[in-house]
This record gives C-alpha cells, sequence and structure tokens, in this order.
C-alpha cells in the first residue's frame, strides 16, 4: 500500500469505517510510515472536535405538546378534506376512473388505507401529476382594485420578493399574473390560506407551496402576495372566512388538498 | 425498542392516534436533530421534523416493518430538509427572520466568546460549505452515528458511493480545523500511539 492510499484510507478508519481486512492492512503501513500516522492521528483529532462542537450544539428541546400537535394537525386535516369533499358535491375521481389504467394501484391503495384517505392520496397524486404535465385548468382570475374580503382592508398584491412579513395574523392569497404584458392588472389567486403570523413561515412552509406553486408559476419573480390582516382573529374565524373565499375563487392549489 | 415502535406502527397503521402519538415522542428526537443538523435552525427544524410526521403518517400503509419505518422516517427527514435549503435560497430575496440569519451568519469572535463556543460556530459555518451530498452524508455519518449501511438505503446511493463523500467531507472538515487551530494538531514528526 503506498501512502496515498494508506491517506485515503485513514479517513474512514479515522471513524470507524473501514472493514476488517482494510483496517489491517492500512495498520500495516502505518506501522512503518510515520507521516501517515501524524495524518490518521490528525483526523482523529479533527473528528473529536466536530463530535464536541455538536454536544455544544444542542438545539432547544421540543414543546412538550409536540406530538399532540401534529395529530391535532393530523386530526384538522382530515376534518377539513371532508369539508372539502362535502363543497365539492360529488364522487371522488378515483371511483369514477376505476377502470383506467391507475384503477389498481387506487385500488391496492383503497383495500389498505380507510376510503377517505385513500382518496385524499388519490386527489394529491393527481394534482402533482398534473402540475408535472403543465395543467392549463384556469383557476379563477380577478383584476385589480379588488375586494375580496368585507371589512377587511387587503393589503397587495406585493411580488413575493418585496413583501415585508408581519406577526399578526390574517388571510393572505397567492398570485400570479397570467399575461404580465398584456393585463398587468389580471391576477390569478393560485392558494388562499390563513395563517396566525402573516411571516414566510406562516404560509409558505407547506407542501402545496413549497413543491409545486413555484414551478407551476414557472417564475419566482411571477409570485405575487395579498393579505388581509386581522389582528384579532380566531383561527376559526380566518378559516371560516378562507373557506368562503376558497369556495368563490377556486384557487388551484386549495383543490382537494 | 424496536419491539415497541412495531407495536406502535402497527397500531398506527389501523388508525390508532395515540400510537402514532406515542410513536412521534419516540422518534422526534433523532428526526428533529437530524433537521437541526442540516439546517441550523431550531424553528425551521422543528417545522421539518412536524411535517415529517405528518407525511409518514400519509404513508403508514405503505410501511411493513420497523426498519422500513426508521428508513423512510429519516428519508424523508433528510428530503425536506433539502428541499427546505432550496426553497430558501430560491427565496433569498424574502426578508425572513434577517436578525436571526444575521446571527447565524456571524461568527463570533474569539474575543467575544470562548474558543470552545467560537469552534462550535466555526465546525458549523465550515460544514455548511461542503456541497449538499457531502454535508448530508457527514451529519448522518459523524454527527448523528448512523450507519453506512443506512445511510447509503437513505440515500439512494451506494455504500461506496457514501464513502467517497464522507472521505471528502472530513479531509474537508480537517483541513479547515487544521487551519484554523494548528495548536490542536500534530504538524512535527509524530510519535505516540494512535
Amino acid at each position: 500500500m503506498n501512502c496515498s492510499e494508506a491517506r485515503r484510507l485513514a479517513v474512514l478508519f479515522a471513524g470507524g469505517d473501514l472493514s476488517q481486512d482494510e483496517a489491517a492492512e492500512l495498520m500495516a503501513h502505518i506501522d512503518y510510515c510515520p507521516a501517515c500516522a501524524g495524518e490518521l492521528r490528525n483526523m482523529r483529532v479533527a473528528l473529536a472536535l466536530v463530535h464536541d462542537a455538536a454536544r455544544e450544539d444542542v438545539p432547544p428541546p421540543l414543546p412538550g405538546d409536540f406530538s399532540s400537535g401534529i395529530v391535532e394537525a393530523i386530526e384538522r386535516g382530515r376534518k377539513q378534506c371532508e369539508h372539502t369533499a362535502a363543497i365539492a358535491g360529488k364522487f371522488p375521481r378515483w371511483l369514477r376512473s376505476a377502470a383506467t389504467a391507475g384503477a389498481a394501484a387506487a385500488l391496492v391503495t383503497a383495500a389498505v388505507l380507510p376510503v377517505r384517505e385513500a382518496w385524499q392520496e388519490h386527489r394529491r397524486s393527481e394534482m402533482l401529476r398534473e402540475v408535472m404535465r403543465g395543467d392549463t385548468r384556469k383557476p379563477s382570475e380577478i383584476e385589480l382594485p379588488f375586494r375580496i374580503v368585507g371589512d377587511y382592508r387587503i393589503e397587495g398584491p406585493y411580488r413575493l420578493a418585496e413583501w415585508q412579513q408581519s406577526s399578526e395574523p390574517g388571510i393572505f392569497a397567492i398570485l400570479h399574473r397570467p399575461a404580465p404584458g398584456n393585463s398587468p392588472d389580471r391576477f390569478v389567486i393560485d392558494y388562499l390560506g390563513e395563517a396566525d403570523r402573516l411571516t414566510y413561515r406562516g404560509f409558505l412552509w407547506t407542501p402545496v407551496i413549497r413543491n409545486t406553486l413555484v414551478s407551476h408559476i414557472g417564475s419566482v419573480d411571477n409570485v405575487y402576495i395579498a393579505v388581509c390582516r386581522m389582528p384579532d382573529s380566531t383561527e376559526r374565524e380566518r378559516r371560516t372566512i378562507s373557506n368562503v373565499l376558497i369556495r368563490k375563487y377556486k384557487p388551484y392549489f386549495n383543490n382537494g388538498v | 425498542m424496536d419491539n415497541e415502535i412495531a407495536e406502535l406502527l402497527s397500531r398506527a397503521r389501523k388508525g390508532d392516534m395515540e400510537a402514532f402519538r406515542q410513536l412521534i415522542d419516540r422518534c422526534s428526537r433523532r428526526v428533529y436533530s437530524i433537521a437541526y443538523r442540516m439546517t441550523g435552525n431550531a424553528e425551521d427544524s422543528r417545522d421539518i421534523a412536524q411535517e415529517t410526521f405528518i407525511r409518514i403518517h400519509r404513508s403508514l400503509a405503505l410501511i411493513d416493518d420497523t426498519r422500513s419505518f426508521q428508513g423512510w422516517l429519516y428519508r424523508t427527514t433528510v428530503n425536506l430538509a433539502r428541499d427546505f435549503h432550496r426553497v430558501k435560497k430560491r427565496y433569498a430575496a424574502v426578508p425572513l427572520d434577517s436578525a436571526e440569519m444575521e446571527a447565524a451568519a456571524v461568527t463570533p469572535s474569539p474575543d467575544d466568546v470562548s474558543e470552545y463556543a467560537e469552534m462550535t460556530a466555526y465546525v458549523k459555518t465550515i460544514a455548511g460549505t461542503l456541497t449538499a451530498k457531502q454535508r448530508e452524508v457527514f451529519i448522518l455519518r459523524d454527527i448523528e452515528g448512523l450507519t453506512t449501511e443506512e445511510i447509503a438505503d437513505m440515500l439512494s446511493i451506494s455504500r461506496s458511493t457514501v464513502r467517497v463523500h464522507l472521505a471528502k467531507a472530513r479531509e474537508h472538515m480537517k483541513n479547515a480545523l487544521m487551519k484554523r487551530y494548528p495548536s490542536y494538531f500534530t504538524t512535527s514528526e509524530p510519535g505516540g500511539a494512535l
């Protein structure tokens, strides 16, 4: 074994990542090569420093109700799905498309999951497939100036990149311009939601927006946000209003999600 | 431990939310820790951990044993943390919690804090300069202590690729640490036990 090979293995040996044979081969070299022995020692020191640093840098503990919060969020999502299904007032698509080529997978899923969850899964994957192949269904469009919530003032739309966050609760709409050149005042509502803080984390960190919205719209520069601050509102109030708006405007990314 | 998780998993698959809650209690620390090592931010890591468990719940029916459950869990965490990085980069112009970002970007000077704390911040900073794959492998192996087999399975790469990324990451970390803290390292003719 030459020094170059020994040093390559020493890096792995320092962390216990060599097989017995490789380790034996390395040690045979180290025994007569002080330079490689020094390399190994330095690598061990570096790893020890990294481990010390990791021990030092411990994140604050998770809140005590972390698991309960997730379970509640899942239950809430399930109820919301029931609500959405009730509004839609139609049979889930997977029942109608059961004879198609994708039916086998849907039925297998339906056999092992409760029906509603299977439906949710199917709708979600269906939506993603549609987005992937560039579905061109038009969500409802609105023009400036617009009012979407009774007594509350709408702020925006702002380009998302220029938007100033707010720590207040409220409702938000994510929009884009379908034809920025010809109709700069025309916007499409892509997603409507509520948040207890109108911040990046309050709305952007959702699977829908994160994974599909930007790719669907095509450019980050064409993503806009309009917000309606509702300082003293409860989540229930905001949810009620946003559900009404979702029913009215049918934003593409609220559909079946 | 594995038997308990298997039992909880089985109950959770049948719709027992209390069992799923207990599964979260058992696994959340590791998930949160991986997310934290990858993002460097506790609040983001909580979001990632929460999203991980919500996704896992959707996929429960497809997970057939404890091993695949844990693999799935950590893989989802890594993927979400990776996505998070990507989104955060795309939205770099969005004014996030700027104070928090500034704090993360500034390496404390030795005058302000102990060398130990400074070194902790420095290790974090240089880990952030690794390539995405190197960082993931390095965090999972050298910080979280997963095996190279587990990491290969989790990241859908071969074990030898894991070793290549790991070796490059360690070499990078070592060189940076040697440059900044030469007194800890041997530069003269070595001697003594390994």
